[in-house]
């Protein structure tokens, strides 16, 4: 029987947009007098949805909104959407960084959440320092980091610099050590944010391969990225996100397929002709006029199926 | 499984109830207190040729400044004691307590960056805080009293006695006195910032308030509810008693230190705690 580790329920985040001065004082003064007469937050009732792209006629906006989902034990969630779409304020949220203004979140285990790497390094102290000042800001005993040091230091492949102070060290040399310590956490759920788009391609591999590891060792993971081959990879269960609500959660392929296709970027309309206006980087030698895709069945399609076969006519 | 009976170990929920510290979480992380505390130190004198000998140099000038204006240009008393070993005994726990409430009252703006990515109970970082300058005392203290035994040997004004046993008593409260008042004030500068211009010329304010440069028996009958009104004032004096013999003690004037830094601390533990939750928010 499968193991729900977490389950959040009807979770919701408010900020308030502009900048903080004299005027907050005015809401807070506000929202006191509510609170006193035991009245709801007068500000909750407003707030426009997440869309950074449009502007608002409120001064509140609702970064996460109604968001509901559980997660069992050994799952390995992506969150996937644009930027803006309440990713990071999610993870925030499951990583007690902040308290969301709504609803609840239950957890049964330890988390750790990985939302950067080498958090709290001292530039002045050196790598091995920073090993254990890193890990133990993670949550690992002192016992723990020592148990782990060689292999730490063995994963981050910096061992010649281990005992140079980090600031003379190159900015991937720090991500690897960074994510080094963070590989070797041991916790039930693990929260991991767009990390791995740093440090060069052998290293991202590496990590990719310790991440599958620690999903095939029964733990948990939330992984937020853009990169959907790597969350095809990893993840046998995604969520999409749009404008602070959950679009829809199911399993990976379907989910991303959604998402991709709502990237809707250039519409050319009925008759499938290139628009002459669009153009981007060209010497103006060729042009393509029409461009339209097929499904399998060579009719043409609205909707790129991601993984499925993809004809192009052009 | 039925909802009722599943057992969840961590709740994240909007609010919590204002007792509910969860004070026992610290002793988790009571590594990386003591990670947090070695690397104030070594970060702090990487770099310098003097190294930790600046904790020496410090008082030694200060005393000796002080020595120069207060003692001999403003020619005030210092109850017939040789002026060095007085301002030392008053600035070895002034220090501390100044240091520690500097120095925790920016906690949560100075630890922004980490406190925003990775969660862990925001009290370790001033309880760190008060532990590395707990060091620094110790350090300060060695000097204090070798100019004492100097002194002891040289003249017979310096009259020890048994009240030295409290002096452990009186460095616990000022260390929570200064930690409570940094800790207050950090947590009521995380949105509207005005009490920070007030943190280092205060803490200069409370400094005369407190018979450091002055003994208390100078003060005129008139102003003296004053200066026995700060908190501060009663564990200087207590001090200074107990180690050189002169000044006033008074058990009243203790126990309200006493009373004083068990509700301050208290009342800052639980502000400090609502704050913490959802200061990433406004900071």
């Amino acid at each position: 029987m499968s193991n729900i580790v977490l389950k959040a329920e009807n979770i919701s985040k408010q900020y308030r947009l502009g900048q903080l001065g004299t005027g907050t004082i005015s809401h807070d003064v506000n929202r006191w007098w509510h609170k006193v007469r035991g009245k709801e937050d007068p500000y909750l009732k407003i707030g426009d949805t997440n869309d950074r792209s449009k502007l608002g006629g409120s001064d509140y906006v609702w970064s996460l909104k109604d968001i509901n989902f559980e997660i069992k034990q050994g799952e390995v969630l992506g969150i996937i959407g644009k930027n803006g779409a309440g990713k990071s304020t999610l993870l925030k949220i499951l990583s007690q960084v902040t308290t969301p203004t709504t609803g609840e979140v239950n957890v049964k285990g330890r988390i750790a959440a990985l939302l950067e790497v080498g958090t709290g390094f001292h530039p002045d102290l050196t790598g091995r320092e920073n090993v254990f000042l890193n890990g133990a800001i993670l949550g690992m005993s002192k016992a723990e980091i020592k148990n782990k040091l060689d292999e730490i230091i063995e994963f981050s492949g910096v061992a010649k610099y281990i005992d140079t102070p980090v600031k003379r060290y190159s900015s991937g040399m720090m991500v690897r050590l960074g994510f080094a310590v963070a590989a070797h956490l041991e916790p039930e759920i693990l929260i991991v944010d767009e990390v791995l788009a740093v440090g060069d391609a052998e290293f991202q591999k590496k990590c990719m391969g310790k991440m599958k590891d620690v999903s095939g060792q029964g733990r948990t993971v939330l992984f937020v990225s853009h990169n959907m081959a790597s969350i095809r990879m990893l993840c046998n269960k995604c969520m999409f996100l749009e404008k602070g609500q959950l679009k829809s959660i199911g399993d990976t392929d379907t989910i991303i397929g959604t998402y991709l296709s709502s990237n809707e970027i250039i519409q050319t309309g009925e008759k499938d002709e290139i628009p002459s206006d669009l153009s981007l980087y060209n010497t103006g030698e060729a042009k393509f006029k029409k461009a339209f895709v097929l499904n399998a069945e060579q009719n043409k399609s609205d909707v790129l199926d991601f993984f499925g076969t993809v004809f192009c006519s052009i | 499984m039925d909802r009722t009976t599943e057992n969840w170990s961590l709740k994240i929920k909007p609010h919590s109830k204002w007792y509910d510290i969860r004070l026992g979480e610290i002793l988790n992380y009571k590594d990386l207190l003591l990670l947090f505390v070695r690397r104030d130190f070594v970060s702090v004198y990487k770099q310098t040729i003097l190294g930790p000998m600046w904790f020496f140099i410090q008082p030694i000038i200060t005393a000796v400044t002080y020595a120069v204006i207060f003692g001999n240009l403003a020619n005030i008393s210092t109850d017939g004691l040789p002026q060095i070993l007085f301002y030392l005994s008053g600035l070895t726990l002034w220090n501390y307590f100044s240091d520690t409430l500097t120095k925790t009252s920016d906690t949560f703006t100075a630890n922004a960056s980490i406190f925003g990515k990775v969660y862990f109970p925001r009290m370790i970082v001033p309880l760190s805080v008060v532990v590395s300058n707990l060091i620094k005392l110790g350090v300060q203290f060695l000097l204090f009293f070798s100019v004492w035994i100097y002194y002891l040997m040289q003249s017979d004004k310096i009259h020890p006695n048994l009240y030295i046993l409290i002096i452990p008593l009186l460095i616990v409260l000022m260390g929570f006195m200064g930690l409570s008042f940094g800790i207050l004030i950090s947590s009521m500068t995380t949105k509207y910032r005005d009490l920070k211009f007030l943190v280092t010329f205060g803490v200069q304010l409370m400094m005369y308030a407190s018979p450091i440069v002055y003994p208390l028996s100078i003060v005129p009958q008139k102003y003296k509810w004053i200066i026995a009104a700060n908190p501060v004032t009663s564990i200087i004096e207590t001090f200074k008693y107990a180690f050189l013999g002169v000044g006033e003690f008074n058990w009243f004037y203790l126990a309200y230190s006493l009373v004083f830094t068990i509700l301050l601390f208290f009342i800052s533990l639980v502000i400090f705690h609502r704050v913490e939750k959802s200061f990433m928010d406004t900071v």
